[in-house]
């Protein structure tokens, strides 16, 4: 007893000391008020003297508002605290009289416009953990104490009197204090320009760049929280961006924007604080929300690049309207949802709850049961647990939960929030970066040729050379990796499109990723961007069948498209498989020699078949249903991984599903070249287009009616490509037998390039041709030669083509 | 105040940083370093000699106020003048930051008054 009145006395003393030195404004020692006050209030409420604790959290609450600026008149709030220790320092020498002390303590309290209140309200007046939109929370509180304090005070200030002289004096202190959501504040706002914007267009378009990446990881982690709505630390990653853009955007003067910020904010933040429960209302208009701020972003963009202004209507207050009415959304749908959640096979909903102890094992017999039947019912077990009163809907949803990381292992939290560093650096000066080292390369390999006899004479020479070219052989390679990112970014957009477009097309599907850490030249990102929407689309819309299909041909309701990412001999592999129903290879038969694209009775294997539906034949809308829907506009794809110097390679089984394969070279800038001579001439033939090269006998070379030279390769009659007829030199060889034909694939058909002699193998820098030769068939480029010389790539799809135009 | 000091900025977003930079900048500061959360604060802190900290509190791995803790505890950074910049949506949970020892707050959006207002308080003493 004694002894926790002698503390707290020291600690009132301490505390006294401590409030004589007090300033308003200084922020720091009413942090050290506050802490004191916290530890009397603790010794107290030990020692159960509630009265003399409740004394202790009323000068609090008023130190709080001083720290926050919360009071008209800062200076009588110091006085105030000053009588409250002074009052604490006098109650504590005659401690044992209560009644006394507590009717001072009271007086006190009225004579601060706070109650004795305060002392049965839950202490501090805003628990921290609860509050958030700062202003409307502080007098909704102030509201809560008044009927309270009413009773039987005089002389208290009306605590809505209060509050106005509060705000009126925040206004004028300058824009330090924006406030809530309240009408005056947000016209305040936009008063007057926080900065010149004219000033700065770097810094909004900065803004810009980096509020679209923002709102690009904000999809993927509402997408992650749709799996997993109870994860705080997602909707605190989601939360974060949408904080921050809000308050830049506020900076900016950008009020459509900041004003989306602040309203999905307020409404994650709900979601933060567990007064809300995310289901899918709330991810779709999150995601919505992301939309909508996209295209405000990129109209700001085009403000900004064009210099007009015109104003564009994204129906802000409608979707505004719809926010806050989610907001205050009916917790009811919320229940039916949770027990909505699709259920799959393996890990049973029931045998988790079982075993969190939830329900026992007979319930669920009797769910099971129940289900089915008589009557069968549709129900999930889940449902039935629940309107059984077995179980609640946060439980359910917990089991359903539990039940989607068990299947997966526990891949969704981690997607959360994980940063890598990085520092940005314009993508051209990459690129001139990759040039030159590779002129570099070129330099080194040149001098190297050169100095072959010196350096066979002088041993230093040749240690230092040997020394350059590392030095140089890891530059390339750094250089190279600089332009490398990970697919992920790419693959993860696609989770959003498989979503929307399942939806829409009343399908269930998910979309599966494999190898997304897998690196690939920056400058394709945006390359392979279209051609993999375009197959993702496809595969969602023709290829995953409808449940009630699925389910009749005894597949699981959700169709699955798996995107997969891996290096492969210097080529980066990107599959998009799906598990639908497959291509109908008869009708693409039939179709393709209706188009005279093959002839009947043409021997040609499926993969051919199945490359047909890259053919531009195949793309008008009335063939969608003719060739299981496949081939729209699957010609586009074939021209953007031609440009690229990639493969495509489709397989599919009846039912099974489909496979297509990207095929794409590791980056743009090099490529993997063989150097052929014909002629005086030095050509470079991508290495990824050559299936061998090889003198044929005499007795191979044949001429057959219609289809011109061919020669026979092992059982395969390939056509010859004369390169010297194609580019008008003179070649020193006329006959193939006394020549070297390589034999070169593009879209799984085979030809001959009839070439002199095989120089070398050698990674080449590629040289653009110039802007009056780009057009140029056949042509993919240029190259500076290890020996100084010029050599041209060959573009083998293009060479195909103009060589069956030539003859 | 020594317009000369070292000024550590941390902000996830760089836009912020650059804002909070041009602000100093028209005050009279010269010399900032960045750091765009908590976490890579700390590492700053520990190579150079900083007089002066403003942290955003919202950071993805160390906040803003993990990061004041953090330095509040170490002997030799105790007194380092810390001004947090927090949203108004935080204005109650200021108490938190102002119980953790921070030298002051700033509640955004902010103008370069305010900034220098709040910067002559912190250093008056």
């Amino acid at each position: 007893m004694e002894d926790y009145l002698n503390t707290a006395k020291n600690l009132v003393d301490k505390l006294a000391l401590e409030v004589v030195m007090l300033e308003p404004k200084d922020v720091p020692g009413l942090g050290v008020v506050l802490n004191r006050l916290d530890e009397v209030v603790g010794v107290f409420t030990g020692a159960g003297r509630e009265t003399f604790a409740g004394l202790g959290k009323a000068i609090k609450s008023i130190g709080e508002k001083l720290v926050l600026g919360e009071l008209p008149a800062p200076e009588q709030g110091l006085k105030q605290i000053e009588d409250g220790v002074s009052l604490f320092q006098e109650i504590l020498r005659d401690a044992d009289n209560i009644e006394a002390a507590s009717e001072k303590i009271a007086r006190f309290l009225s004579e601060c416009g706070l109650s004795d209140a305060a002392d049965k309200l839950p202490p501090p007046p805003c628990p921290p953990p609860l509050a958030q939109t700062g202003f409307s929370r502080a007098t909704a509180c102030f509201e809560e104490v008044a009927p309270l304090a009413q009773t039987g005070m005089t002389g208290m200030t009306h605590p809505s009197k209060a509050v106005a002289p509060g705000r009126a004096g925040r206004a004028s202190r300058g824009r330090v204090w924006e406030g809530g959501e309240s009408e005056e504040d947000a016209a305040d706002k936009q008063g007057g320009a926080i900065l010149d914007i004219a000033q700065d267009r770097e810094l909004v378009e900065n803004f810009i760049m980096e509020a679209l990446e923002h709102l690009g990881t904000i999809e993927v982690n509402v997408l992650a929280l749709e799996h997993d709505p109870e994860n705080l630390e997602v909707i605190d990653a989601i939360f974060r961006p949408f904080h921050t853009i809000k308050g830049v955007s506020g900076f900016l003067n950008l009020s459509d924007i900041n004003r989306l910020g602040h309203e999905v904010e307020t409404l994650l933040d709900d979601a933060r604080n567990q007064k809300l429960t995310v289901d899918e209302a709330i991810t779709d208009v999150v995601l919505d929300a992301v939309d909508l701020m996209k295209a405000m972003i990129n109209h700001l963009r085009q403000q900004l690049e064009t210099g007009t202004v015109e104003p564009a209507d994204f129906g802000l207050e409608a979707f505004l309207d719809r926010l806050r009415r989610i907001q205050v959304g009916e917790v009811e749908q919320i229940q039916s949802k949770a027990a909505d959640v699709p259920e799959g096979d393996g890990t049973d909903t029931g045998s988790i709850l079982v075993e969190k102890g939830i329900v026992t094992e007979q319930d669920v017999a009797r769910a099971l049961e129940k289900q089915a039947g008589p009557p069968r019912s549709d129900k999930k077990i889940g449902e039935i647990l629940l309107e059984d009163k077995k179980a609640t809907a946060r439980e359910v949803a917990g089991a359903l939960r539990d039940q989607k990381v068990l299947r997966e292992g526990a891949g969704v939290s981690e997607r959360g929030a994980e940063a890598v560093h990085f520092i940005k650096v314009d993508t051209e000066k990459l690129d001139n970066m990759v040039d030159m080292v590779g002129e570099l390369v070129i330099t080194q390999a040149m001098l190297g040729q050169d100095m072959t006899d010196l350096v066979s004479q002088d041993k230093k020479l040749y240690s230092n050379m040997g020394q350059l070219k590392r030095i140089t052989a890891e530059i390339q390679r750094i250089s190279m990796s600089m332009r490398m990112i990970p697919i992920k970014q790419t693959f993860q957009k696609m989770i959003r499109l498989v979503r929307d477009l399942s939806r829409k097309s009343e399908k269930k599907a998910t979309l599966e990723m494999i190898g997304e850490e897998t690196e690939i030249d920056r400058n394709m990102v945006d390359e392979i961007y279209d051609p993999l929407v375009h197959m993702v689309r496809n595969s969602v819309d023709h290829g995953i069948e409808k449940p009630e299909v699925r389910k009749a041909m005894g597949k699981p309701e959700t169709g699955t498209v798996t995107l997969r990412a891996y290096h492969k001999g210097g080529n980066i592999v990107i599959e998009i498989s799906d598990d639908g129903r497959g291509l109908d290879r008869d009708k693409i038969i039939a179709r393709a020699i209706e188009r005279n694209l093959i002839r009947s009775g043409e021997n040609i294997s499926d993969q051919e078949i199945y490359s047909l539906i890259f053919q531009p034949g195949f793309s008008t809308a009335d063939e969608v249903t003719d060739v299981s829907g496949r081939g729209v506009g699957m010609d586009v794809v074939k021209r953007a991984i031609d440009k690229m110097r990639g493969a495509l390679d489709i397989d599919s089984a009846k039912d099974q599903g489909t496979t297509v394969l990207m095929k794409l070279p590791l980056t743009m800038a090099i490529i993997d070249g063989i150097t052929v001579r014909a002629g005086d001439r030095d050509y470079i033939i991508p290495t990824a287009s050559v299936v061998e090269s090889l003198r044929p006998d005499r007795a191979d070379c044949t001429t057959v009616v219609d289809r011109g030279e061919m020669i026979k390769v092992r059982e395969s009659l390939y056509p010859l490509v004369r390169l010297h007829e194609l580019f008008d030199f003179e070649p020193a060889h006329h006959n193939p037998w006394e020549a070297i034909v390589v034999v070169a694939e593009s879209d799984a058909r085979h030809k001959c390039i009839l070439v002199d002699e095989l120089v070398g193998k050698q990674e080449i820098v590629i040289k653009s041709l110039g802007a009056q030769l780009k057009g140029v068939k056949g042509m993919a480029g240029g190259a500076i030669l290890a020996d100084g010389r010029v050599g041209l790539i060959l573009d083998v799809p293009g060479l195909f083509e103009i060589s069956e135009n030539h003859s | 105040m020594d317009l000369n000091m070292k000024v550590l900025v941390v902000d996830d977003f760089a836009t912020m940083r650059r804002i909070l930079k041009n602000v100093l900048k028209q005050i009279g500061f010269t010399n900032m370093i960045e750091a765009d959360d908590g976490s890579t604060a700390l590492a700053v802190l520990k190579k150079d000699e900083v007089g002066l900290i403003i942290s955003d509190w919202n950071m993805p791995k160390v906040s803003g106020l993990d990061l004041l803790k953090t330095v509040r505890s170490d002997e030799s950074m105790k007194d380092m003048p810390f001004l947090m910049v927090t949203a108004e949506a935080q204005k109650d949970s200021v108490v938190q930051a102002v119980q953790a020892g921070v030298s002051n707050y700033i509640v955004k959006p902010f103008t370069p008054e305010a900034i220098k207002e709040k910067l002559e308080q912190i250093f008056k003493k």
